[in-house]
């Protein structure tokens, strides 16, 4: 079940799998009750493989907001068009936006980040909407904004680092939602 | 040298004096092109496309296709001339660019979208946008997005204009004048 690779990881006790379990999306209550199942609650945990480390959530949502703040380095046209567009921005729901800049505060049933880092990356540059639109930050969105700051465009800060062989989806190569699904993995208590 | 990303192909938009590569380019604007830019940018397999701007000889390169000859706007109020017209399926939308030169003291008609989204890249020159969310003037290498619905009236003043317009969601009836 283990692989070769020695891999620094941040839970005690547990080992790294070879089980990608890739987009959980809409199903991930559903994925995480099959999870729990199978190895039993408190006995498994997502990690995500970087470099020679197992991440945490919270570790690799770092990188995934660093992943956002250089794309606002260097695409100001896009972000621009977004604080002079937008009110605010959502991904699942628009109750989304109550999750303000803490990761924790989940209330859709599949997980959203984008518009957190989005709005964590706005904070810290000192920049605030000033639009009159609530925009969804999606590949489908409306507004081109919307749609290029999606995960799946997006470039991941480190692409060097995504694992092979890449798990295929509606993302492109590269961007932070290949990362993200590429490289999360399940642990599982030795 | 300065950079504009073009948003469907991971491919920039640049204004150059020295071409050192073109590997990430898709447009090239060279204000008085030397014989070693010329065979440069021959090498690279790229078209090319000669006028003058204002009083320089301007060399534009792509590796899309020019029209043969430059063309006026479609739209009869607009004073706008089109050196290139590409259209490509991307995903589920149809993206498009065009070569627009706006001439000194120039206007395109005043117009808006109810679909298409429009990103100006400006090559050369100065241009100024006034839309109705507020009045925009860019210098070469800058770059504005107009959103659907919002009416703008592109023009020049001293300078002309050489502007790349990525288009996304290209539909040639989505083009409504507003007076």
């Amino acid at each position: 079940m283990g692989t070769q690779k020695k891999w620094e990881i941040p839970y005690q006790g547990f080992q790294v799998t070879d089980i990608r379990p890739g987009l959980l999306g809409q199903e991930k209550e559903k994925r995480i009750a099959e999870y729990n199942s199978f190895y039993g609650e408190g006995n498994w945990n997502m990690g995500w493989k970087f470099d020679s480390r197992i991440l945490t959530l919270e570790s690799a949502l770092r990188l995934y907001e660093r992943s956002y703040e250089i794309h606002f380095l260097g695409n100001r046209v896009i972000w621009n068009d977004l604080l002079r567009s937008a009110s605010e921005v959502w991904v699942e729901e628009t109750a989304d936006i109550e999750s303000g800049v803490d990761y924790a505060i989940q209330k859709a049933k599949a997980a959203h980040y984008e518009d957190i880092a989005i709005r964590r990356v706005l904070r810290d540059w000192g920049k605030s909407f000033t639009g009159k639109e609530s925009i969804r930050v999606r590949g489908d969105s409306q507004h081109l904004c919307g749609k290029l700051l999606s995960s799946q465009y997006v470039s991941f800060v480190a692409p060097a680092f995504i694992e092979e062989p890449r798990l295929e989806g509606w993302w492109k190569r590269n961007s932070v939602e290949d990362f993200w699904q590429s490289n999360k993995i399940i642990l599982v208590k030795k | 040298m300065t950079l504009s990303h073009l948003f469907t192909s991971n491919k920039e938009v640049v204004t150059v004096q020295n071409v050192d590569s073109l590997d990430k380019v898709l447009f090239a604007s060279i204000l008085s092109p030397d014989q070693s830019v010329r065979e440069r940018v021959a090498r690279a397999g790229f078209n090319t496309f000669e006028l003058s701007f204002g009083e320089t000889p301007l060399l534009v390169a792509s590796p899309f296709t020019f029209y043969k000859k430059i063309k006026k706007a479609f739209t009869p109020t607009s004073q706008a001339y089109y050196l290139l017209w590409h259209e490509q399926e991307k995903e589920e939308d149809k993206w498009g660019f065009l070569l627009q030169y706006l001439p000194p003291h120039a206007l395109t008609s005043k117009h808006f979208h109810k679909e298409q989204t429009e990103i100006f890249y400006l090559l050369e020159g100065e241009l100024s946008l006034e839309t109705s969310e507020g009045n925009i003037h860019l210098s070469s290498g800058e770059a504005y997005i107009v959103n659907p619905n919002v009416t703008h009236q592109l023009f020049t003043r001293e300078s002309p204009s050489l502007t790349v317009l990525e288009i996304q969601k290209v539909n040639y009836k989505d083009h409504y004048l507003v007076e």
